[in-house]
């Protein structure tokens, strides 16, 4: 693969909460290729957010950086102190479309306006007639129909679709090199849903940027990710291609993450829900973190923390289930009618 | 199933009384058999929620009928039978956030709704069985909702409607603000409850993937008008109306190489050209497959359902 143009290593992330401290992310690593769309996979509390905000720096003022390094464009962005620094990276090297488009844009001020703020920020040197045309061809750009028209009016006049795409040309009106989505089109329709994945993704290849979903849904994912990462109580416990998460996972928790999607479902049998609840981050998690959890858990998974297992170069996972002296598994039925591909709603 | 528990009937729901009155329910009608799931599903706007609501007696119904075991209970009726329907449909809300009272602890959130039908012990009692039947734990009852993630807030949610002993649940998107693993929790105590107590529920949703799982028919609304009921699998083996195929095209499948060549079908109204000679009206085009098309499109429709089977 190409060059990474984001890497996380080894990252630590910690936060005081009334006197305790949470450790939210616990020895993270990971590659962002450029050109890529890379999909973070998780139940809420696992970290994905966090995770992302840390490459803009807009974690909570009680969360800090134990240790670990973000490299970004040759420099180490977790050493970042002033909001100067981080002025340089928001925006316009990295910019991000927040989960609900009723409260992320300013109610006060027209659309157009807000656009423009982003256009002049970014895109220095443009006249002011510039800026408008470059404002009204971006409206265009994410399918709202007059942007001329529309331009001029408030959020609460646009629908929640319609709002999201605003967001997405106010991100895109920056031109930044990573667009970070985080949970894009959870508050929306599944029709619209799919419309605003599909305008993301085009609109991504076609200036070539770089894209990281967050999500809670794999069913999701599968429309617009190259590449899968799936994390559990502050972990990367499964990465791969997205032919590779979804035809040959090899996590429980990846099976499990699978097995509950109501797709898969068959009607009058139950649903697979994940037993228990998730790991207490308050304190330090011995062994695998999804151990008490997972059906397929081993001894050795409540006293020691599995390494990375290589399963194919671009393809890795976090289970003991991979290691040779591991007893020998067929994932359950569910994955593996997924893996020969017999899976659709018609069936 | 040949019994309807709730037949609704030519329902009109307006809102404004002035002159130009919104239109969000049109001529609504389907049946809702005695142990089953129906499900309804549609886009924001489509005056699904507005039903749901009709039934439980919040929204006044401009015009048509609702009845409920044999007895209408739209507008205004007995204050005996208001108690009656009051007891036996409840709602589940969509937002576990938004639906319980923050400064209520859950035992009086649980047990408001019998506060007056029963006497302190049995009530306790009560909330404390309601409260085993969802899964929670019996000494939850002395705590607020903040204490609870949202997956157990819905199960508090949904001991409010078990207690007062319903027939009959509108769940309004039940599961649409909750995390995926969650999700497949709240569907299975759903259908567990419906076993056990023989419930009847009207599911409400936007997500056709989650209602094939759980629904044993399923109506398809558009603007205020049902443009298709039929039962679950045959809804998906062989859509007839665009806008439902559009839904169904729009369901994100956990297979990344169909997903890659799936085409997206967008719904557009105008397809239809309706006009005076060619105006649509809701037939029965196979059995128990109603659709709202003109004569020519059911023409076109029925060469389709004759070629796929």
């Amino acid at each position: 693969m190409a060059e990474p143009i984001l890497s996380v290593r080894n990252l630590n992330l910690k936060f005081n909460l009334r006197g305790q401290t949470l450790h939210a992310l616990r020895d993270v690593s990971l590659d962002v290729y450029q050109g890529e769309s890379l999909a973070i996979v998780g139940e809420s509390g696992s970290g994905k957010s966090v995770l992302t905000k840390c490459f803009m720096g807009l974690n909570d003022a009680n969360g800090f950086i134990e240790s670990g390094s973000i490299i970004y464009n040759g420099e180490d962005i977790t050493k970042y102190k002033k909001e100067k620094d981080w002025l340089r990276i928001r925006g316009g090297e990295i910019a991000m479309v927040m989960q609900d488009p009723m409260t992320s844009l300013n109610p006060l001020r027209t659309v157009g306006a807000q656009i423009l703020e982003a256009i002049n920020l970014h895109q220095k040197g443009l006249s002011k007639a510039q800026a408008k045309t470059e404002m009204l061809s971006m409206l265009a750009s994410v399918g709202i129909p007059e942007p001329e028209k529309r331009s001029k009016q408030y959020p609460h006049e646009f629908s929640g679709g319609m709002r999201q795409r605003v967001v997405i040309a106010i991100a895109l009106a920056c031109k930044p090199k990573i667009l970070i989505c985080d949970e894009p089109t959870t508050a929306l329709d599944v029709t619209i849903q799919a419309q605003i994945l599909k305008l993301i993704r085009d609109l991504v290849s076609k200036h070539g940027i770089t894209a990281i979903y967050i999500t809670h849904d794999l069913g999701v994912v599968a429309n617009v990710a190259t590449r899968i990462a799936v994390m559990y109580a502050g972990d990367i416990v499964e990465i791969g291609t997205s032919e590779e998460i979804f035809y040959d996972p090899r996590h429980p928790y990846t099976w499990a993450l699978l097995s509950s999607l109501p797709q898969l479902g068959i009607k009058g049998q139950k649903l697979y829900s994940i037993a228990g609840t998730q790991a207490n981050l308050f304190t330090e998690v011995k062994g695998d973190a999804f151990a008490p959890r997972n059906p397929y858990a081993l001894e050795i998974d409540k006293v020691k923390r599995p390494p990375n297992f290589e399963i194919t170069p671009t393809h890795m996972a976090k289970t003991w289930l991979l290691d040779p002296r591991a007893p020998k598994l067929e994932p359950p039925e569910i994955i593996q009618k997924l893996s020969r591909r017999e899976v659709d709603l018609n069936g | 199933m040949a019994e309807p528990l709730l037949s609704v009937k030519n329902l009109t729901v307006t809102f404004g009384k002035h002159r130009h009155p919104f239109v969000a329910v049109n001529n609504v009608s389907f049946d809702v058999y005695r142990g089953e799931t129906f499900g309804l599903v549609g886009e924001s706007g489509s005056g699904k929620t507005t039903i749901g609501r009709a039934i439980i007696r919040v929204v006044p119904t401009a015009a048509g009928e609702i009845i409920f075991d044999g007895k209408r209970i739209n507008n205004s009726i007995s204050k005996e039978l208001d108690k009656e329907v009051t007891h036996r449909i409840q709602m589940i809300f969509q937002d576990p956030m938004a639906s319980l009272n923050e400064r209520a602890k859950v035992d009086y959130i649980v047990a408001e709704g019998v506060y007056r039908r029963y006497k302190k012990q049995e009530r306790e009692q009560r909330v404390e069985q309601a409260l085993k039947d969802v899964g929670l734990l019996p000494e939850f009852a002395s705590r607020f909702p903040h204490e609870f993630s949202g997956g157990q807030r819905q199960r508090i949610g949904i001991a409010r409607a078990l207690i007062m002993e319903p027939d009959f649940i509108v769940a309004d998107e039940p599961i649409s603000a909750l995390d995926v693993s969650i999700r497949a929790q709240v569907l299975n105590l759903l259908s567990d409850l419906q076993k056990q107590r023989g419930l009847t529920y009207l599911f409400i949703s936007h997500d056709l993937s989650v209602m094939r799982f759980i629904c044993d028919r399923i109506a398809v609304i558009h603007k205020g008008v049902i443009v298709e009921l039929a039962e679950t699998e045959t809804l998906f083996k062989h859509p007839l109306h665009p806008y439902t195929r559009a839904l169904l095209s729009a369901v994100p499948m956990p297979d990344p190489i169909a997903e890659r060549q799936k085409v997206l079908e967008v719904y557009n109204p105008n397809v239809h050209q309706y006009n005076e000679s060619n105006a649509p009206f809701w037939s029965e085009i196979e059995p128990g497959h109603f659709i709202y098309a003109s004569e020519k499109e059911l023409l076109e429709y029925r060469k389709r359902l004759s070629v796929t089977k």
